[in-house]
């Protein structure tokens, strides 16, 4: 799984607190890094849709805040695209929660 | 296996039934593969995405990444959903290019809200009809999946969800369930005619109302903006069904129906409904 697609996931188990469901924990077994073609218009719009704190939590090269004019710093923009789009980790995709969207078993009643 | 066993839905869940050698069939078979492709690419058409920019799409149900080849060639970019980990499997080995993630979308669509400039789906809706399990409700799953699927799309934004339903009653239990999660817009049928390849689009625009303030996301903002606008539904569900438990139009309500039934009711007066003083 990418770090973009961790980054904009959230569980959606019922009944956790309002911003409850995110990050959600990172297992990566294998890391791999596989080249994507880098689109600058891309990586700029979705910058202002990641939630920067989490993806510091990934990924300790990035600077702590992006800079206020990021659509024109390509350097920045190839890093971002570096990290979001060619790291990939894990092989075969794995539920992002595990198990946790089941709900609950009901307790047995008291005449059972 | 049960039911008639021409249609894939009847023979099992679809973890099971898209199995290692139904997913290879299913991904080597080039009748398929042009199918797909050619409703995928009917799909991208209806999402009138703008042409110089790319974007990021969801593909529910992606499978072995069949639908997503197609939204890569276009040049945008995809994070693709399915629940057989042997589809998967498949479209890891193919290598395409988006992300895919093992979930099941009756579960709801796992993503943070506003994230998407839309979504697509081929062949995949219809299954939500079936309950595979004691617990599973179709109308509720279909509702959980159309109303996180809306939290999940940006403002403005388009989902095109392209089904083979087996019959009316179903094609109205999806249309339902997806206006009641707040969806409109609605179905575009390519081949009325056909009883083999039924192709049946429903076109879901999002209303623009329900997300005024996401379009510029901050990080605190968010929740905010979430929260408020599952309050407005729940008042619009409230306000289209019954009236509030115990309020005065509910109250009246109840007499009338214990009239209908010929009981002995207590006339309705300007007392009915008030409440009685604190030291009564």
């Amino acid at each position: 799984m990418k770090l973009l697609t961790h980054n904009l996931l959230c569980s959606n188990v019922r009944g956790l607190r309002p911003g409850g469901g995110f990050p959600l924990r990172i297992q990566a077994s294998d890391v791999s890094v596989r080249p994507v073609p880098f689109n600058a218009a891309f990586v700029a719009r979705l910058v202002p849709r990641l939630r920067w704190g989490a993806l510091l939590e990934a990924a300790e090269s990035l600077p702590p805040e992006p800079a206020p004019d990021y659509e024109g710093d390509e350097a920045f923009l190839r890093r971002v695209h570096h990290v979001l789009l060619e790291v990939r980790g894990g092989g075969t995709p794995k539920p992002p929660f595990g198990g946790g969207l089941t709900p609950p078993k009901p307790p047995l009643g008291g005449g059972v | 296996m049960a039911g008639s066993g021409r249609r894939p839905e009847h023979r099992g869940p679809p973890e099971l039934f898209y199995d290692e050698a139904e997913a290879r069939k299913y991904t080597q078979n080039s009748r398929v593969v042009e199918i797909q492709a050619q409703m995928s690419e009917r799909a991208v058409e209806l999402l009138g995405l703008p042409q110089d920019r790319p974007c990021l799409l969801l593909d529910v149900g992606c499978g072995s990444g069949l639908s997503g080849d197609y939204i890569s060639e276009e040049g945008h970019y995809w994070i693709g959903m399915d629940i057989s980990p042997a589809m998967l499997d498949v479209a890891v080995e193919r290598e395409v290019e988006g992300d895919l993630l093992l979930a099941d979308m009756g579960d709801g669509i796992p993503f943070r809200p506003g994230m998407f400039d839309g979504c697509i789906s081929i062949s995949a809706v219809q299954w939500l009809c079936n309950a595979d399990k004691k617990s599973q409700s179709p109308p509720k799953r279909l509702y959980r999946f159309f109303s996180t699927l809306y939290t999940a799309l940006a403002r403005g934004s388009r989902a095109v969800l392209q089904l083979y339903p087996e019959n009316s009653e179903q094609l109205e239990l999806i249309t339902a369930q997806a206006m009641r999660a707040g969806f409109t817009g609605g179905m575009v049928v390519d081949y009325p005619n056909s009883t083999k390849l039924c192709l049946f689009q429903t076109r879901a625009e999002l209303a623009k109302f329900a997300f005024q303030g996401l379009g510029t996301e901050c990080a605190d903002g968010e929740e905010m903006h979430q929260a408020k606008f599952t309050n407005e539904r729940t008042r619009f569900r409230n306000a289209k069904g019954k009236s509030v438990k115990k309020s005065r139009d509910w109250i009246l309500e109840k007499k009338e129906r214990r009239r209908r039934q010929g009981k002995e009711v207590r006339a309705d007066t300007k007392y009915t409904g008030r409440k009685r003083r604190p030291r009564f």
